[in-house]
């Protein structure tokens, strides 16, 4: 696995363009070694991405089997149309009598299909599982049409900008540069 | 006259289960299984004792994790996400300087809950956004925050994060 991995690597390093200018300081500049670059999926917030980073580290180590430095960072992206899933995720914990009325805690949960507070909701609400798979239902559904949208309109350059200079970097530097897109299947439950 | 009877019968059955399921919700807070929280209107909460996390996050970190070392990471990074809130929309730099700190705070508790802990990292990092967004106008603004970063990047910031 980790052979392929660092092999998708340098096919990284290799085919990045080369037209961009340094932006920023960090020690990943001066530092050789191999640069493992995380981007996030789509519906994550920093939070997710980072422990995500963090997964990445207990996986694979800070230091190769040859002997470098691996370091890691989060190229972050935003999915447009995240925040209007509160007013939906709000108008869904209104129904069934209104019994989860303004339990936002329970949001990001929902996101994941689940987790330990809606376990115990559902424990004692026989109409919380409902609530739940209605959510994870739409939620799915929202998630593959968001994606459509973005195929059809993607980023334009200069959104990313920072994330091609960083990369640019990194292969002027000659690190390897490791990309990982998540959403972390590697390390979910 | 028997279907409306027996109409009106089954909504106050229902009416009486949502009222029974609700105090059973309390009873879950009551015992801890789910946080009681902070509902107030204001993004920060109630910050009594004036650390920068609200107390009824104080008081969800002082339950559930068990060590003083778990604690302090967990209230390092609460303090962070309860500063991202506070961002103000488009302020990339502000956004960047606190994502920093939650970072920091993040790969502290990392280090403080390592593989095998009663709670995994991933868990309390979970938790501890979820407790800071726990109403919509906080929910919001946290989202805001994370569209602020978009496009941005952050380097791990290695070992020894802890404050």
């Amino acid at each position: 696995m980790k052979t392929r991995v660092l092999l998708l690597s340098f096919a990284l390093a290799l085919s990045s363009p080369m037209t961009f200018a340094e932006e920023g300081s960090s020690d990943l500049c001066s530092d050789p070694g191999i640069a493992f670059a995380f981007f996030n999926g789509v519906q994550t917030t920093p939070v997710d991405a980072q422990q995500a980073k963090n997964e990445f580290i207990r996986l694979f180590g800070e230091t190769s089997p040859a002997g470098e430095t691996i370091k890691y960072e989060v190229l972050y992206n935003y999915s447009e149309g995240f925040e209007d899933f509160v007013e939906t995720f709000e108008q869904r914990l209104k129904e069934q009598e209104g019994i989860l009325e303004g339990r936002f805690e329970l949001f990001f949960e929902a996101l994941r299909g689940g987790g330990p507070w809606w376990d115990q909701m559902q424990r004692v609400t026989s109409s919380a599982a409902g609530v739940l798979v209605g959510l994870v239902e739409w939620y799915e559904a929202e998630t593959l049409n968001n994606l459509t949208t973005l195929v059809g309109n993607p980023p334009t350059s200069a959104n990313y900008a920072e994330h091609r200079a960083r990369i640019e970097n990194w292969t002027r530097k000659r690190s390897s540069a490791l990309k990982a897109k998540c959403r972390a299947l590697l390390f979910a439950k | 006259m028997r279907k409306t009877t027996i109409a009106l019968a089954l909504a106050l059955l229902a009416a009486a289960c949502s009222r029974a399921e609700s105090e059973t919700i309390e009873e879950l807070e009551a015992s801890g299984a789910v946080p009681k929280l902070d509902r107030t209107d204001s993004l920060t909460g109630t910050d009594a004792d004036q650390n920068g996390v609200r107390d009824d996050i104080d008081a969800f970190i002082a339950r559930e994790y068990s060590s003083e070392p778990e604690r302090k990471a967990a209230t390092q990074t609460a303090k962070a996400l309860q500063k991202g809130l506070l961002v103000e929309e488009g302020d990339v730099g502000g956004a960047k300087a606190t994502m920093r700190e939650i970072a920091r705070g993040i790969d502290c508790v990392y280090e403080k809950f390592p593989v095998g802990s009663l709670k995994s990292a991933a868990q309390v990092s979970r938790e501890l956004e979820a407790l800071t967004t726990n109403t919509k106008i906080r929910l919001l603004a946290h989202l805001r925050f994370s569209k602020t970063l978009d496009g941005t990047s952050w380097s791990s910031p290695g070992k020894g994060t802890c404050e």
